[in-house]
């Protein structure tokens, strides 16, 4: 698995007055530094408000790579079926982070909530909340409120 | 875009029966609701996120079996099926309600003193007065 840079790309998210919402993006330079691109970002946002009648809402900037060795999805994956992880400890508190095509090898295969809840036994199970709960590489991660995930509370396999 | 609602003074719930295989399904629905977009303010989508992630986990909560069992406990298992694992055991093995509440009056009628023991339990269990003959609190229940 080797990982290559693409381009960063700078996208402003706007609303116009039917609450409908449309973004646009622009590429930068794989090499771009961050701050020059946050320096892009804030610039460019005030140009293109005066190009829209919508309101820019807000924007985001992706670093991104690409999995440049070529590979075969797993027969039986599907992206439309995801592992839900719940965190938190009150409802105040609750998360969730979603990892797309759960294995079905790592749902509970007995039991009321067979072949729906994810078996919080399985070792690759413990290893990925844990990096969650207690961070990963020196990161702990957070929810969109920028509240520690804390404890799991329970996981399972939900199907859009 | 939605609006989080004003919760009423007085916090009031509804209960809802998921079958077990609709759970996957209905959790992605209300996967939806934790999208920004879906809410007008930042504020509303705070609200609305951290109350639809509760309820994805509620889903996974069985709370009626759990509810269910309790209230077997509360019965009492009847001792002939003692060696049946709790998973195998039907309502019947249970005692009935009727039985558990004729049992908790004859037990209150002896610790206020019955009639046919002089003593009134309390007041042993106080100190304030001794036993006149032995008594077994679970015999009275068999």
């Amino acid at each position: 698995m080797a990982l290559a840079a693409r381009t960063m790309l700078a996208r402003l998210w706007f609303r116009d007055n039917d609450g409908a919402e449309s973004n646009c993006d622009v590429n930068l330079p794989a090499a771009t530094d961050l701050d020059s691109a946050l320096s892009f970002l804030a610039s460019w946002r005030v140009m293109v408000a005066t190009l829209s009648s919508a309101t820019c809402f807000e924007v985001e900037l992706f670093i991104r790579y690409v999995d440049s060795t070529p590979m075969t999805p797993a027969m039986g994956s599907s992206v439309l079926r995801h592992g839900v992880f719940i965190f938190g400890s009150e409802p105040s508190d609750m998360a969730i982070v979603r990892v797309p095509s759960i294995a079905p090898a790592l749902l509970e295969s007995s039991g009321p909530f067979a072949g729906i809840a994810i078996d919080l036994a399985a070792a690759d199970v413990i290893a990925a909340v844990a990096a969650l709960a207690s961070g990963l590489a020196g990161v702990e991660p957070c929810d969109p409120f920028a509240i520690d995930l804390g404890d799991l509370v329970t996981a399972y396999k939900e199907q859009l | 875009m939605l609006v989080y609602p004003e919760p009423p003074e007085e916090s009031t719930c509804v209960l809802l029966f998921v079958p077990v295989e609709l759970v996957p399904i209905i959790g992605a629905q209300l996967g939806q609701l934790e999208q920004r977009h879906k809410w007008a303010t930042v504020e509303d989508w705070q609200q609305g996120y951290r109350a639809f992630v509760d309820l994805q986990a509620q889903l996974m909560s069985n709370c009626i079996a759990t509810l269910i069992q309790e209230i077997r406990d509360l019965r009492g298992l009847k001792t002939a099926y003692a060696s049946v694992p709790i998973e195998d055991r039907t309502s019947d093995m249970y005692r009935s309600i009727d039985d558990v509440a004729e049992k908790i009056n004859t037990l209150i009628f002896y610790i206020g003193g019955g009639a046919e023991h002089g003593d009134n339990i309390m007041e042993i269990l106080r100190g304030t007065e001794e036993a006149t003959e032995e008594r077994n609190l679970l015999e009275m229940l068999e």
